[in-house]
């Protein structure tokens, strides 16, 4: 009697296990039409089907103190000028995508070496800046800088670097060419050096060729101090963001740089930095390390901003700012890992801009 | 043999409903959510529904609420009409602040494992901790001229640490600092307590099985949800140069874990690494190990204890371990070895 009801019993169990369920698969995401984000994301190597319409994305920064200059009559000014291209470049070099921002920065102090703008002013760049930025008024053409900026990147798209630095130029840095003159007034060395910076340092991060591409800026000077035992510093501090997006809205690729640029003055309201030095971003103040190999003390920042474009990738503007749901598969080892707080900083405002003016 | 045909029969209807039932598990999804903009960090949810709209639904509330804690909780930023942690520390010594329920409840925590933990917890602790972020920050943007903070500018913010002077009148809900140059930083405590409040209300709300991670603090609710299965959760490997980036996987159902380290927040200066997790005797980064875990239920605590056992030497932090009902640690030492409270090879086994 024991016999038979455990014989039927591991039967039943048997047939019933076989035949209940099915495949097990049924539990994977069926429903997943969100990638995943884990380190395998869209983000990964191009299949190589594909790799005929993969672009490169690529990000750069030309910045100058030049134009500061000493407290007398009126305060001192330190004024940092940074000029800022995103770029998606095929693989015959040539600029499929390209987008032109400018951060003008200006930091008050006055001859006793002390700061007199507001620390805590949130800095607009030129194309945010529009209309207000003002040199519609001056510019022969009644256009504003981000109406001519944006028409010079139009113009480099399915150029390569060599073509566009073959542009002619004339003495006064503005270009002669016949179809540029009627848009473009303003000095386009900048420009172009930026643009060739940009394609030089692209990198293969999954953009494809028909991909949005959008440039975001922030700036602040709240680590600006005053002049007292040791010089004063006016120090702008701008992060940036090239980003790319696919059809589906999603972040394809995603390019994170900073740049703090500062100008010294002495107590008595004088300039100390040399307005003439270089200038570098952290990206490139890292790859100054050799190899690539970025130095210990930098890590953080680039643990930070390499773990939010991880973070982004395969995800829609809103998503960033929001929540972002995803079905995921079986999860790879851990359903989660438990660890020290990584923290983002303020480096998603400067991708949430950069999904706005995605275009 | 009427009753071995009724018995079968009743065996057979049991058997396939047991599966039946383990069928329909079988069918929820996994879904993962996330989010930035709260507590500087990535939150993450994760739970196995029947359909999206579940999952969307108590993700949504649980961000709602962390928004709310993250607001008052926050000891950097103003927000217009609401009282919170910098309030109170822009007005200390000037006059009481009044603020929400959930402040004092949190101030009131805080102060009560500032004793369990013999001060080795202290949200008073903010002056120094405000030193060495300052210092941090400058190291890390400018690394030629990264330097320590000199020991007479710490021991001079240290005279401003006196909880005691830390004044809550919950009848009037008011919070007082009566020192003008102390600050409260609530980062070892106000992550956790956020998150065991919202995962509170989660579950009254019906969510019944699920993760809540804010930013590596992990929360679990109920059990997998999937046949009765454990939750399994990575420990990261404070050794972030090694292959194996998970050091150990734990197995538990309505626990948090909550790990301490070395390894993620840090400057270096002459070829030293100084970390963020200030000790409040020496006032110098703590020494004692690489990285600490806790496994216990509530959030709160968890994060408070990951702090407090990671400023302590092994002994004296087991033995305030083993004073805590269910609660265990894992520690790991500056050369790698992992020493284990006493019963937290439960979790090491499925």
């Amino acid at each position: 009697m024991k016999k038979i009801i455990s014989l039927v019993m591991s039967s039943v169990l048997a047939i019933s296990l076989l035949a209940g369920c099915g495949s097990s698969s049924d539990s994977s995401n069926s429903t997943n039409s969100a990638p995943s984000t884990s380190a395998s994301s869209s983000t990964a190597a191009v299949s190589s089907e594909a790799n005929g319409d993969a672009v490169k994305t690529g990000l750069a920064v030309i910045s100058s103190i030049a134009n500061s200059k000493d407290a007398g009559k009126e305060d001192g000014l330190g004024q940092v000028d940074s000029t800022v291209v995103a770029v998606t470049v095929d693989k015959d070099g040539k600029i499929v995508k390209c987008a032109i921002d400018a951060a003008q920065t200006k930091i008050n102090f006055s001859a006793a070496g002390k700061l007199t703008t507001d620390l805590k002013k949130e800095f607009k760049s030129k194309q945010e800046l529009k209309t207000a930025y003002g040199m519609n008024k001056i510019s022969k053409l009644g256009k504003d800088w981000n109406e001519e900026a944006d028409a010079f990147a139009k113009y480099v798209e399915g150029k390569t670097v060599a073509e566009v630095k073959g542009i002619a130029v004339n003495a006064e840095g503005v270009p002669s060419d016949k179809e540029l003159s009627a848009t473009v007034t303003i000095h386009i060395a900048d420009f172009t050096a930026a643009i060739e910076k940009a394609v030089n340092s692209a990198k293969d991060l999954g953009a494809k060729a028909g991909d949005k591409l959008g440039l975001g800026v922030t700036t602040n000077i709240s680590k600006s101090t005053d002049a007292a035992d040791k010089d004063g510093v006016a120090q702008a501090y701008s992060n940036y963001s090239a980003t790319t997006f696919g059809a589906d809205g999603k972040v394809t690729s995603c390019v994170i740089d900073a740049s703090q640029s500062d100008v010294k003055f002495s107590k008595a309201g004088k300039i100390t930095s040399d307005l003439k030095a270089p200038l570098k971003s952290k990206i490139e103040l890292g790859a100054d390390y050799g190899l690539g190999k970025v130095s210990k003390i930098k890590k953080e920042w680039f643990e930070q901003t390499e773990a939010l474009a991880k973070y982004v990738a395969g995800k829609t503007a809103d998503e960033i700012k929001g929540i972002a749901v995803n079905a995921e598969g079986v999860p790879s080892q851990a359903e989660l890992t438990s660890s020290v707080t990584i923290h983002i900083g303020d480096y998603q405002a400067v991708i949430a801009k950069a999904a706005a003016n995605a275009k | 043999m009427k009753t071995l045909k009724k018995l079968t029969v009743i065996i057979l209807i049991l058997a396939f409903s047991i599966n039946l039932t383990a069928c329909a598990d079988k069918k929820k999804t996994r879904y993962e959510a996330e989010f930035l903009v709260l507590f500087d960090t990535v939150t993450k949810i994760v739970a196995y529904t029947d359909t999206k709209e579940e999952f969307t639904k108590y993700s949504q509330l649980i961000y709602d609420n962390l928004k709310e804690y993250h607001e008052l909780y926050d000891i950097y930023h103003d927000y217009p009409g609401k009282n919170n942690i910098k309030t109170i520390n822009d007005n200390a010594g000037k006059k009481p602040v009044k603020v929400d329920k959930k402040i004092i409840d949190l101030l009131l925590f805080s102060k009560e494992w500032y004793k369990k933990t013999d001060s080795k917890m202290n949200i008073a602790f903010g002056s120094v901790l405000k030193i060495w972020h300052d210092y941090r920050t400058a190291g890390l943007d400018n690394e030629e001229n990264a330097k320590i903070p000199p020991m007479d500018i710490l021991k001079k913010a240290s005279q401003h640490t006196n909880i005691n002077k830390l004044k809550i009148d919950e009848k009037n809900s008011t919070v007082y600092l009566e020192d003008p140059e102390m600050n409260l930083d609530v980062g070892a405590v106000g992550k956790g307590y956020a998150t065991e409040q919202v995962s509170k209300i989660a579950e009254k709300n019906g969510f019944k099985s699920g993760l809540v991670s804010v930013g590596g603090n992990i929360r679990s609710i109920g059990n997998k949800g999937v046949d009765n299965q454990l939750w399994n959760l990575g420990i990261q490997n404070p050794d972030t140069e090694s292959k194996n980036s998970t050091l150990k996987l734990i197995y538990v159902a309505d626990k948090s874990v909550v790990s301490s380290g070395d390894y993620e927040r840090y400057y270096t200066v002459n070829g030293k690494r100084y970390h963020h997790i200030i000790d409040p005797n020496t006032l110098f980064p703590s020494e004692y190990f690489s990285a600490v875990t806790i496994v216990t239920h509530d959030s709160g605590m968890a994060d408070v204890l990951s702090t407090a056992i990671f400023n302590m030497p092994f002994e004296q932090g087991n033995k305030l371990i083993e004073s805590l009902p269910d609660t265990e640690a894992l520690w790991v030492t500056k050369d790698g070895k992992i020493k284990y409270s006493k019963n937290f090879d439960k979790y090491l086994n499925k």
